[in-house]
């Protein structure tokens, strides 16, 4: 246990450091970050300004005392001064941090409180009309790009009806058509690996045995169903959790919400890398940390595996 | 339901036939599957003969029809009056959108077969690799993978088209390059049961050189696997690549595409929200019918899988 954990933790260190090195050769090698922050100016742009911005950041030296120079400061967390603001990018970023987690983990929990249930029954009851139900709903939900259903929301229910504000984040009503878009999004996997993973326990041998014993429905559904399904679950949560984030980056777009996902589009319109970077790191850092975390969880829910003893 | 057939009578008619008997059965058993197939068909039909398709030109402005509402909608919502000259409507700038939407379709489906083509060659390559030769070649192959696998995916992929710009080959190479792993994974898995396997066995005592073993042995083990997971996909990256293009990031702004036309309806929703609707429902609809047809090569493919999905 100890040797696998140790063995994971490298992997996750290792998973960031090719993120970093990535992101930072991808923008030297391809090409040089302060060229694209100046073109597309109307304005004539006189050498000397540029090569004054080049200096101040720190893009003049060569590539490897560069490359040395920012691992060492993203690895205390530091990307450098936003291009446009010239504020630290570390701080930007953490102030937008707590509005996406709430985003995003309300929208986790609304998914799974309808998936699983609906999962659960689509399976127990495999071919009724639950069934036809929660595969549509899982159908409809992959098939639906969430910057679409935000765009249509908002025309239904912010233009049309009026019924519900368009963008902000200032109360309850604010949260409604964000909540609904990312959670719709990732409900569909949710319901699909729910139903499935129920339907392979319920051919087990133990299924059948406690069926046999005459024990009551109710505890056959809880006590030998559920937890037992309930284990791939735990790292799908985990995984799905890069893609509700990635569902940010549209749905904080669309609604203007003041986070993360925001920050990087608008950044990425005016080429401001050090935002972009910062993100991009962050956004791998809490994925691999919850990753990791549902992984070590699992050995604890399941005491029938134990890596690498 | 079906009997063995060994007491059936010697079926002679021609063998193209006997095909098109077998694929009608399987289009019968599976309606959705069929569904699927034919959305996919009208698409690839659309595409291919966009400009024989519509009378305009997608990029041709048109300003005194512009802001055209679709021609079922009430009269009297703008100052032009709904027609069936423009079934979808227009844009502010007078373009057609069903135009528009059927040139889209080409941009779309380039990135999607042509991604995935190369992110196939790449999975089925390395695949074969780590999982024939084994050892520390396929421990790093695996560690790499999930290395891969662990980074959130669409912040990847905005992060390189930022630094790259908008071209359609960029696009193609982003997502056939970041769309590779999971081809690794699924090539890896199958060829390490085929390893196991008598035939495999049997090649290899009788002196079979490694790439025959790996071509005419274990590849075809492959084919339906790999059928099945190119066509879901598929239908991934065209949502990836419209995705993008409605950050602004997919390719050049002045080709019709889903998402950029997406991306400029985005203003234009409180006061045109047709606009925005119909670039939608194409990557909705496109979804649905690679899911209903990928679903329905898997059953074809490999029936195992069936009783569990049902």
């Amino acid at each position: 246990m100890n040797r696998y954990l140790f063995n994971r933790i490298i992997q996750s260190i290792l998973v960031l450091l090719g993120v970093m090195c990535l992101v930072f050769f991808l923008l030297r090698i391809v090409g040089d970050p302060v060229q694209m922050w100046f073109s597309g100016r109307t304005r004539e742009i006189d050498p000397e300004t540029i090569a004054e911005f080049r200096r101040s950041m720190g893009f003049d030296l060569p590539l490897p005392v560069q490359f040395i120079n920012f691992m060492r400061k993203a690895i205390v967390g530091d990307f450098g001064n936003s291009f446009r603001y010239k504020l630290p990018a570390s701080m930007m970023i953490i102030e937008r941090i707590p509005a996406t987690l709430k985003l995003t983990s309300i929208s986790l929990l609304v998914a799974l409180i309808v998936s699983i249930p609906l999962g659960v029954m689509a399976a127990v009851k495999s071919g009724g009309i639950i069934d036809d139900i929660a595969r549509t709903l899982a159908l409809i939900s992959q098939a639906t790009p969430t910057y679409w259903l935000g765009l249509v929301l908002i025309s239904i229910f912010a233009v049309k009806l009026r019924w519900l504000p368009s963008s902000g984040s200032e109360n309850w009503k604010h949260y409604i058509l964000p909540v609904a878009c990312l959670a719709l999004s990732s409900m569909g996997g949710l319901i699909r690996l729910t139903r499935s993973s129920v339907l392979e326990v319920l051919q087990e041998d133990y299924v059948r045995t406690a069926v046999s014993k005459g024990l009551r429905k109710n505890v056959i559904y809880y006590r030998h169903i559920l937890v037992n399904a309930a284990l791939p679950l735990v790292t799908v949560i985990g995984m799905s959790l890069g893609g509700l984030l990635g569902g940010a980056l549209y749905i904080e777009t669309i609604f203007a919400w003041p986070g993360m996902g925001r920050l990087v589009s608008d950044a990425v319109g005016l080429r401001d890398f050090p935002i972009i970077q910062g993100v991009a790191f962050l956004t791998c850092l809490i994925v691999v940390c919850v990753n990791l975390l549902t992984d070590v969880i699992y050995t604890f829910i399941d005491p029938r595996i134990r890596y690498g003893d | 339901m079906s009997l063995p057939s060994y007491g059936k009578l010697a079926d002679n008619r021609p063998r193209w036939l006997q095909q098109l008997a077998t694929f009608i059965r399987l289009v019968k058993r599976d309606k959705g599957g069929a569904f699927g197939m034919l959305i996919v068909i009208l698409l690839i039909f659309c595409a291919v003969f966009a400009n024989h398709i519509t009378p305009y030109d997608p990029s041709l402005q048109n300003l005194r029809e512009g802001k055209t509402p679709p021609a079922w909608f009430p009269k009297g919502s703008g100052k032009v009056t709904p027609s069936w000259a423009h079934p979808l409507g227009t844009d502010p700038l007078g373009r057609d959108l069903l135009t528009r939407i059927i040139y889209g379709s080409r941009v779309s489906l380039t990135v999607g077969v042509f991604g995935v083509l190369l992110a196939c060659s790449l999975g089925l390559i390395i695949g074969m690799i780590g999982g024939y030769l084994g050892g520390r070649v396929d421990d790093i192959i695996v560690n790499v993978i999930n290395i891969m696998l662990g980074i959130p995916y669409l912040l990847l992929v905005v992060v390189i088209a930022t630094v790259l710009g908008r071209s359609l080959i960029n696009v193609i190479l982003i997502f056939g390059i970041t769309d590779a792993p999971v081809f690794v994974r699924v090539t890896r898995s199958v060829v390490l049961r085929a390893r196991e396997c008598g035939y495999v066995e049997a090649a290899v005592s009788i002196g079979a050189q490694n790439w025959r073993i790996l071509f005419e042995q274990i590849l075809p083990n492959l084919v339906g696997p790999i059928i099945t997971l190119g066509t879901l996909e598929m239908s991934n990256l065209i949502f990836a690549e419209a995705g993008l293009g409605f950050l602004g990031l997919s390719v050049p702004p002045s080709v019709p595409s889903w998402g950029n036309m997406l991306n400029a309806a985005r203003e234009y929703i409180l006061s045109y929200p047709w606009m925005a609707m119909w670039p939608g429902f194409s990557i909705m609809i496109t979804a649905v019918g690679m899911n209903l047809m990928g679903d329905w090569l898997r059953d074809i493919m490999d029936p195992r899988q069936r009783r569990a999905r049902r």
